[in-house]
């Protein structure tokens, strides 16, 4: 698919904002950033479709399911992208008073997990943040922390090299859906 | 001026935001309110900054870019190892963009998104800046000042479809001391004229950075690389962290946007 592809989507269309149908754009931050490639992702989906997201207990199927949607994740990671690829996700709720998870660095199955988080009012005291790290001389170091905030994707890449990536001690619901590709 | 503190200090921001003629203009409806920003600042502790996408209307931001083309620029920083050609506008009123940038509710707003506190409301210094084809970078350094404490500095960026190629990529470092056994640093006077090409190679590295009073050699690690493009924002704080920055040579494009430090 080139990018007129993806704009002209209707599924894209019902869930993106218009300004990220074109991955283009997300791809050259995945692609600049230092050794670990991830993108952020403000406003990703138009206001109904969050809204849909919010209500969802499941991935909505159409988020699994879709052709070019799985092609648009990979070319926002920058990730080559294979027919056979296929999304599979789940729901995340991580409760208040949660100690948080440590950085996870064994070779995963998937290549690319996306976070779409929605958490109205996120403010950094609550916690729950997303941390990237990079392993340098044998120590990983952290290099940003992410508020998992409302509308916000966080795009990972794990092929190759996974990126370690951990979540901060939480203090108040977390919520996010999580689809990875394979 | 402190940043709004308190809920209904915030609320009373965003209610000005909305209700003013030039911001509300400026600004797209989805940035009207700082919190999301300002609290993305707030979580990064190593260096407190935050960038906004889709920032401004399309229309405005043109206008803007349209003016800057027909300013006159001069090579910016000579001597110095800042390639870039710039002018300032905070003096010119009549220039497109300014009526923005000067707005005391713009400055309160920015102060606002890095928790940073103006301790000389109203005084601003604003440039339009290109770094040509071929610019040489700029070396590490902080915008902290001794004499002028600048608390922030907000970019914007102008250019359609710039791609991570391109080069121009504004590079954030965090910066520790050097240690026993640490090689040597690179050093700013041996790059006098070059291109700063390692920037593009090295992560990590020790090198005299440009501090408050001078170079010293420092541990630097790039934390993040930012695509300078198109309606893209950053906001960076000088007060909280030293914010260490610099900025990759460019390839074939001019590198186009614009800087304001407000103190």
């Amino acid at each position: 698919m080139d990018r007129t592809d993806f704009t002209r989507d209707a599924m894209l269309q019902r869930w993106l904002s218009p300004q990220h149908l074109d991955p283009t754009r997300i791809r050259e931050d995945s692609r600049c950033r230092p050794c670990v490639g991830y993108a952020v992702v403000d406003h990703v989906f138009r206001p109904e479709a969050l809204e849909r997201l919010r209500e969802a207990k499941e991935v909505p199927e159409e988020l699994l399911a879709h052709r070019p949607w799985i092609h648009w994740l990979h070319v926002a990671t920058d990730m080559p992208y294979g027919e056979s690829a296929i999304a599979e996700g789940a729901p995340m709720i991580i409760p208040a008073d949660h100690p948080g998870t440590q950085p996870d660095e064994q070779r995963p199955v998937h290549k690319i997990t996306a976070y779409f988080h929605t958490n109205r009012d996120r403010r950094a005291a609550d916690g729950g943040l997303l941390q990237i790290w990079r392993r340098e001389r044998g120590l990983l170091k952290l290099v940003d922390a992410l508020i998992p905030a409302d509308n916000r994707a966080v795009l990972l890449t794990l092929a190759p090299v996974p990126i370690p990536h951990s979540i901060s001690p939480n203090r108040k619901e977390r919520r996010a859906f999580a689809i990875h590709t394979r | 001026m402190p940043s709004p503190s308190t809920p209904d200090d915030v609320k009373d921001l965003i209610r000005a935001v909305k209700e003013s003629p030039v911001l509300s203009a400026w600004i797209r409806p989805a940035w009207h309110d700082p919190r999301p920003l300002a609290e993305q600042a707030c979580a990064r502790e190593l260096l407190r900054w935050v960038s906004a996408d889709d920032f401004f209307d399309e229309a405005h931001l043109d206008a803007l870019q349209d003016g800057h083309r027909e300013l006159q620029l001069s090579e910016d920083d000579v001597g110095l190892l800042y390639h870039s050609h710039a002018v300032r506008v905070d003096k010119r009123p009549e220039v497109a963009g300014t009526e923005l940038l000067l707005d005391p509710l713009w400055h309160r707003y920015t102060a606002y998104v890095l928790g940073a506190t103006l301790h000389t409301p109203g005084r601003t210094v604003i440039k339009y800046r290109r770094h040509p084809p071929g610019s040489r970078g700029f070396w590490p350094h902080t915008d902290r000042d001794h004499e002028n404490p600048k608390a922030l500095a907000v970019l914007g960026y102008l250019n359609r479809g710039w791609r991570a190629e391109d080069g121009g990529l504004l590079q954030l470092w965090e910066m520790s001391a050097v240690e026993p056994g640490d090689p040597e640093p690179r050093r700013w006077d041996d790059w006098e004229g070059r291109t700063l090409d390692f920037l593009e190679r090295e992560p990590s590295m020790i090198i005299e950075a440009a501090d408050v009073l001078g170079v010293r050699p420092m541990r630097a690690r790039v934390l993040d690389q930012i695509v300078p493009r198109y309606n893209r924002m950053v906001f960076m704080d000088f007060q909280t962290t030293p914010s260490f920055h610099s900025i990759t040579p460019t390839g074939t494009r001019p590198r186009e946007g614009f800087v304001q430090w407000l103190y």
